[in-house]
């Protein structure tokens, strides 16, 4: 064997090797995990994906603890037990994320609020106790259930409630955040494509190594889970659903769902039963899917256009709406044909 | 007439080719043509990796650490077959058999998952 053979040999063989390389590099890091009481699935593609992947559950992990109503110690419930008495002082993130919430109170003129707190624990949707308040003790808490009694200390880092008695919920927004994190944390990291889903709300992060976008299922309101209605394809956007199938409770044939209307005190109301937004950040797109679902069709879609993101609206009536912005990234996979897809802009 | 480098040329494109396929449909395929892994995971820990298709009789795998699970393999699916949580959304989730098939018992933070990324119709799903 001559040296210009060895050579020939020595350049296939790295071709090949390459190639091989490539193709794993191909294969996605994929792990499950528990935190802000819902499942976390991420798949990672890249170098160090099970570390970084690890790292994400770990802030997962600090944000909860943060931020969760029950946590002792955590902002929120430090926060909500000085109610009507003193400020406390908050983590960096815990205040980016109750200042984010206001903005979103505001614009959405109190149909997403974060002080429904004592509404949460009244209804107890979800914890197995659930049961229909009388229309006194609803009564009695509404005063409490107002996001402008939240006051933010912009130099210090704190935050006070006025009323004895109100209590801070980050349900509709925390998990939001949380993926916003995970997110920054796979760049930082030199992550290029990677999906996280945190109990519904999917983020992500460029393409598919494929080059192609990520395929994202919308859950069939009315139909068991993993069923869905469509899919919608997205690059580095985030994809986060609020619907009456989440969690509730049927007394007399009448769903009672964890979405609150702030106003009423009782489950939203508003005609809608599955409102997906699609959105950059995913803390936006999660407490705007709660605002939408609270306000309805109309206002709802108001508020879309008025922060330039998409949406998938789904009716009592069993219609399917969908933004302009995405009709070409959609594709309706409805096979009991339950649905009238309604093409309006 | 072929040259010496003529045919190690051939040879070596085919080797190259044949490392190209063969790592394209393992990696689609799982860890061995035809398989169809069903990934066990509890804690975010895996603790069963069964291959279904190569299963020869029915298995029952009993995870027992507070609330109390048992899962049922076949050849060719899997599912959660008994829970102790409250919901057994689990239960009702029914045999898995497809790639990308998912089922997920929360409250004993079980999940079960078929896997083979490039196959699945989907990459995840928002509710």
């Amino acid at each position: 064997m001559n040296k210009s053979m060895v050579i020939t040999l020595c350049f296939f063989l790295l071709i090949a090797g390459l190639t091989l390389g490539y193709q794993l590099r191909q294969r996605p890091y994929e792990i499950e995990s528990f935190g802000m009481g819902t499942i976390i699935s991420q798949t990672i593609f890249g170098s160090h994906s099970a570390t970084v992947g690890a790292q994400v559950i770990q802030q997962i992990k600090y944000l909860e603890n943060m931020m969760t109503i029950n946590a002792p110690g955590g902002d929120i419930n430090c926060l909500n037990g000085q109610a009507g008495r003193r400020s406390v002082s908050l983590h960096s993130e815990s205040y980016a994320v109750i200042r984010s919430a206001l903005r979103f109170s505001r614009m959405s003129g109190g149909a997403f609020d974060i002080t429904v707190g004592p509404l949460v624990r009244l209804w107890g949707i979800g914890t197995g106790k659930a049961k229909i308040p009388s229309d006194e003790a609803i009564k009695k808490v509404l005063p409490l259930i107002d996001y402008k009694d939240v006051c933010l200390d912009t130099r210090q880092y704190r935050a006070s409630l006025k009323k004895s008695g109100q209590m801070i919920d980050l349900g509709g927004i925390a998990k939001g955040y949380a993926g916003d994190v995970a997110i920054k944390t796979y760049k930082r990291n030199g992550i290029h494509s990677a999906c996280v889903n945190i109990g519904g709300n999917v983020v992500t992060l460029g393409n598919r190594p494929d080059g192609g976008p990520w395929r994202i299922g919308i859950q069939d309101p009315r139909a068991d889970n993993g069923k869905i209605v469509g899919v919608v394809k997205v690059s580095g956007q985030a994809v986060v659903t609020s619907g009456d199938y989440q969690r509730y409770f049927i007394v007399n044939g009448k769903r009672y769902h964890h979405i609150f209307n702030p106003r009423t005190g009782y489950p939203a109301n508003s005609g809608l039963i599955s409102v997906t937004i699609i959105a950059h950040s995913s803390a936006e797109a999660d407490a705007l899917a709660t605002a939408v679902f609270v306000l309805g069709y109309d206002n709802g879609m108001h508020l879309i256009k008025r922060y330039g993101v998409n949406a998938i609206l789904i009716t009592a009536d069993m219609k399917i709406y969908v933004t302009p912005g995405i009709r070409g990234s959609f594709h309706l996979e409805d096979t009991g044909e339950k649905y009238q897809y309604v093409k309006k802009s | 007439m072929l040259k010496k480098a003529d045919l190690l040329l051939t040879v070596a494109l085919l080797v190259m080719a044949g490392i190209f396929f063969a790592g394209e449909h393992l990696l689609k395929n799982g860890s061995a043509a035809g398989a169809k892994i069903a990934r066990i995971t509890h804690n975010g820990k895996i603790i069963r990796i069964i291959d279904l298709n190569r299963l020869q009789r029915p298995v029952r795998i009993s995870i027992d650490q507070g609330i109390k699970i048992v899962i049922q393999a076949e050849r060719g699916r899997i599912r959660f077959l008994k829970s102790g949580c409250r919901d057994k959304i689990c239960v009702k989730a029914g045999w898995l058999s497809k790639r990308g098939d998912k089922a997920v018992c929360l409250p004993s933070r079980t999940v079960i998952m078929i896997g083979g990324d490039q196959l699945r119709p989907m990459d995840s799903i928002s509710y």
